[in-house]
């Protein structure tokens, strides 16, 4: 027995439970109240006139503007083309970046050759290089899914190569035992070992492939969320410009929360999780 | 020498060497690509420059307020949010909401707020810097082995005595993972918001730069930005192995 | 005069609830169990038959579900100060030096620190680890850092020492030398101690009394008086009386051991 065993009901940092409530209700209860404490204390604030409400908004004209947003049509355009950039952005990191990393995990004349770039490379500010690229590419469609991948590509082939280069010593013995063929191994003992870290590296690239997205679109582009953030900036409608943050914000909470769930349903055979 | 170490320095170099073979037969167009020696000789010249050092310094102003205050804020606020299990549950969607939000989105609303200059990029860099290193620090409170929990109650370790012996030696790690990842954060912060909001520094200069052509100057400039992100890095990477001389260095997911 | 035991556990219960189905799951049933003082007891028993969580009960890392537990007569809530516990493996704090670890329950009890490390050294000396005080555990063999991790549990001068499995992680060899260091040691301290282990011969090598207890839920099955004489050389385990004692529990843990590999499936850790 590793760990002293504690009843399921008592959590293990704190002492007592307030008394008919599970800690599960109890979580759930506290994080409504963090959230809408947080709106409550915004709302006040603006209606008390604490600050500019022009520059910072409140939550209910932010919930206004967007019925205004939703309802509009034009905005779905706009979404919608964001989307897309996202998603290709985001498929061709992934099939990239392990392509990357499996390569330079593998064959160790492969890594020697690409470490260097990769360090090199993930230690690059890519804003930095978004001014210049946009210039040489333009902003078309390609252009925007390449920057994208740009911001990307990196944590995923990072990851994956840690994780390759990670596969235990007795599982390959193993393998190689039974005369296993160099693309049997990896299918059957490298890639389950080295999922996890794709998946730790897909969730880091779904944040920075965000990121790309609103640089590439808000430093140039008459489409897409960043282009519309940046409008409404200018115009100083920023009800709207809160909205369009609040949906970014969930996209990036639902994109790392379907990487997660992918993560579980993925790795049921693993024996401990923490 | 190893061999590691060859095969990558020539790795590098023969990439630099034909990119400038490229410039040497006419391959490149100027001003938009240029070869390394134009890079190098546009370095060369900013170097001496007093307004590029303004500019660095601007920076590095810009870039040591906003990681100091995330620094010094973040790492109390991670340590009792990750220690007391209500604070967390209470905290816990608003600082997810916020990691995952692009926070550069929140840049043209900034630029309203605080304007042109200092206070906006620090603003930024903050707001980089504070959720990595908070998110790390809980991480690294709630790892906490329980059996080492168990031992400091077995000798009736108080309350702060726990926290001052298991949690806190074992949360370090973390503190520094995410101090260092947050150093990333923190240079990305100065370039975003200077390219925007700024009419000095780095991140102003690469603009400037990109707007006038002068791809020499930008290539410099990034250059530099990426040699300040590697030996800062390094720096806080070797620091990490000093905090914890007890254990192999905490792997966390790499990203700057 | 009867003498008043050291460690009285009367009707204890302990039950988990399971978290999916709210049902509850009997892991200690009404045990009653006295220790006296200067007494070495080991409880052997099949995985999962509570005996870990009886040692938490003692520890109060657990709260039992009813029941009493009494030091010296009195509740043991009051006394626990005076437990010395010895833990498993990889329980020393992996970022102090053995000193510190060692003096870590002196520390917590708020100990001057030119004491603590007047009180550490005689001990270091005699767990064999005078040497290695400004080492961090890590850097210790599995045995070395079972010596330390004794040493710690030693400091406070406890009343009762509480050991759980402490040699289950060591070779069989290593094994073998540090149950009669242990022996040596307990010679010297007398300390009451009540002890865990799945090892027959480990528990009649060791002990005063053996507790047999049944798979879940956990019942005392037998208290066997173990009648050698001390000093025990480890050379007694090959002693007839010695196999057949051994041979003696194992009759009683048989059945209990195969219900438990039936009932245990996966449970794990």
């Amino acid at each position: 027995m590793t760990v002293a065993p504690l009843p399921a009901n008592v959590p293990r940092t704190s002492g007592r439970t307030a008394p008919r409530l599970t800690p599960r209700q109890e979580r759930l209860l506290l994080r409504t109240i963090g959230v809408v404490g947080f709106l409550v204390v915004w709302e006040l604030a603006a209606r008390l006139h604490l600050y500019n409400a022009i520059l910072l908004s409140s939550p209910s004209a932010v919930i206004g503007a967007g019925f205004g947003i939703m309802t509009s049509g034009t905005v779905w355009r706009h979404l919608w083309a964001s989307a897309v950039e996202l998603a290709a952005g985001l498929v061709i990191s992934t099939v990239v970046g392990v392509a990357i990393g499996v390569a330079a995990g593998w064959s160790r004349r492969v890594n020697y050759v690409l470490d260097p770039w990769l360090t090199i490379l993930n230690a690059t500010p890519i804003v930095a290089l978004v001014p210049l690229l946009i210039f040489l590419l333009g902003i078309d469609f390609a252009a925007k899914v390449f920057l994208i991948v740009l911001f990307s590509v990196f944590p995923i082939a990072l990851n994956t190569l840690v994780g390759v280069e990670g596969t235990a010593n007795r599982y390959l013995g193993v393998a190689r035992t039974y005369r296993a063929s160099n693309a049997r191994i990896l299918r059957t003992v490298v890639m389950p070992g080295t999922l996890p870290f794709i998946l730790a590296g897909l969730h880091i690239a779904v944040g920075r492939a965000l990121v790309g997205l609103v640089v590439a679109e808000l430093v140039a582009g008459n489409e897409g969320i960043g282009y519309l953030l940046s409008l409404y900036g200018v115009t100083l409608q920023t009800p709207k410009l809160m909205f369009l943050v609040f949906v970014l914000g969930l996209t990036g909470l639902a994109l790392s929360a379907a990487v997660g769930r992918v993560e579980r349903r993925l790795e049921r055979w693993r024996p401990v999780r923490r | 020498m190893s061999r590691r170490a060859i095969v990558g320095a020539a790795s590098v170099g023969v990439v630099i060497l034909a990119w400038q073979l490229m410039g040497v037969f006419g391959l490149l167009k100027p001003p938009f690509f240029v070869p390394p020696s134009a890079v190098l000789a546009a370095g060369a010249v900013e170097l001496v420059s007093p307004r590029f050092w303004n500019d660095v310094y601007v920076s590095g102003q810009e870039l040591v307020y906003g990681y100091a205050l995330a620094a010094v804020t973040a790492i109390p606020f991670g340590l009792a949010v990750g220690w007391y299990v209500r604070l967390g549950y209470l905290f816990e969607p608003l600082m997810g909401f916020m990691n995952a939000l692009p926070r550069i989105a929140l840049m043209p609303l900034i630029l309203l707020t605080l304007g042109f200059g200092l206070w906006s990029i620090v603003t930024v860099v903050f707001l980089g810097v504070f959720f990595t290193v908070a998110i790390n620090t809980v991480q690294g409170v709630r790892v906490v082995e329980p059996r080492y929990l168990d031992v400091a109650r077995s000798y009736r370790a108080r309350d702060l005595t726990r926290f001052r012996t298991v949690v806190l030696p074992s949360a370090i790690p973390f503190v520094v993972a995410g101090l260092r990842l947050g150093i990333g954060r923190a240079l990305i912060g100065v370039v975003i918001g200077e390219l925007y909001a700024a009419n000095a520094g780095l991140g102003h200069m690469i603009r400037a730069a990109s707007n006038s052509l002068q791809t020499d100057r930008l290539l410099f400039a990034t250059l530099f930005l990426i040699v300040v992100s590697l030996v800062v890095s390094e720096a806080l990477r070797s620091l990490e192995r000093r905090v914890a001389p007890w254990r192999a260095g905490v792997s966390l997911a790499a990203g700057t | 005069m009867i003498a008043q035991p050291k460690l009285a556990i009367a009707g204890l219960q302990m039950e988990f609830l399971r978290r999916r189905t709210s049902s509850s799951m009997v892991v200690i049933e009404n045990l009653d169990l006295d220790i006296r003082d200067h007494e070495f007891v080991t409880i052997v028993g099949p995985s999962g038959c509570g005996k870990s969580t009886l040692l938490n009960i003692v520890n109060g890392l657990l709260s039992p579900t009813s029941g009493t537990i009494l030091i010296d007569g009195a509740p043991a809530a009051a006394r626990r100060s005076r437990l010395g516990v010895v833990f498993q493996d990889a329980s020393l704090f992996p970022w102090f030096t053995v000193e510190r670890n060692v003096g870590y329950g002196l520390e917590c009890l708020g100990t001057p620190r030119s004491e603590i490390r007047a009180r550490v050294a005689p001990l270091l000396e005699m767990v064999g680890l005078s040497a290695f005080g400004s080492h961090f555990p890590h850097e210790l063999s599995g045995g070395m850092q079972q010596r330390a991790n004794l040493a710690r549990a030693l400091a406070i001068d406890p009343e009762i020492l509480l050991m759980d499995e402490p040699f289950a992680a060591l070779d069989a060899q290593t094994r073998e030398i540090m149950q009669s260091e242990l022996l040596s040691i307990w010679t010297r301290t007398h300390k009451t101690v009540l002890f865990i282990t799945h090892q027959i011969s480990e528990a009649i090598y060791l002990s005063d009394r053996v507790i047999v207890m049944s798979a879940r839920p956990g019942r005392i099955l037998a208290d066997l008086h173990i009648p050698f004489d001390r000093p025990r050389a480890l050379s007694i385990k090959r002693d007839p009386e010695f196999t057949a004692a051994e041979e003696h529990i194992w009759e009683l843990l048989e059945a209990q051991v195969r219900s438990a590999l039936e009932t245990n499936v996966a449970r794990g850790g």
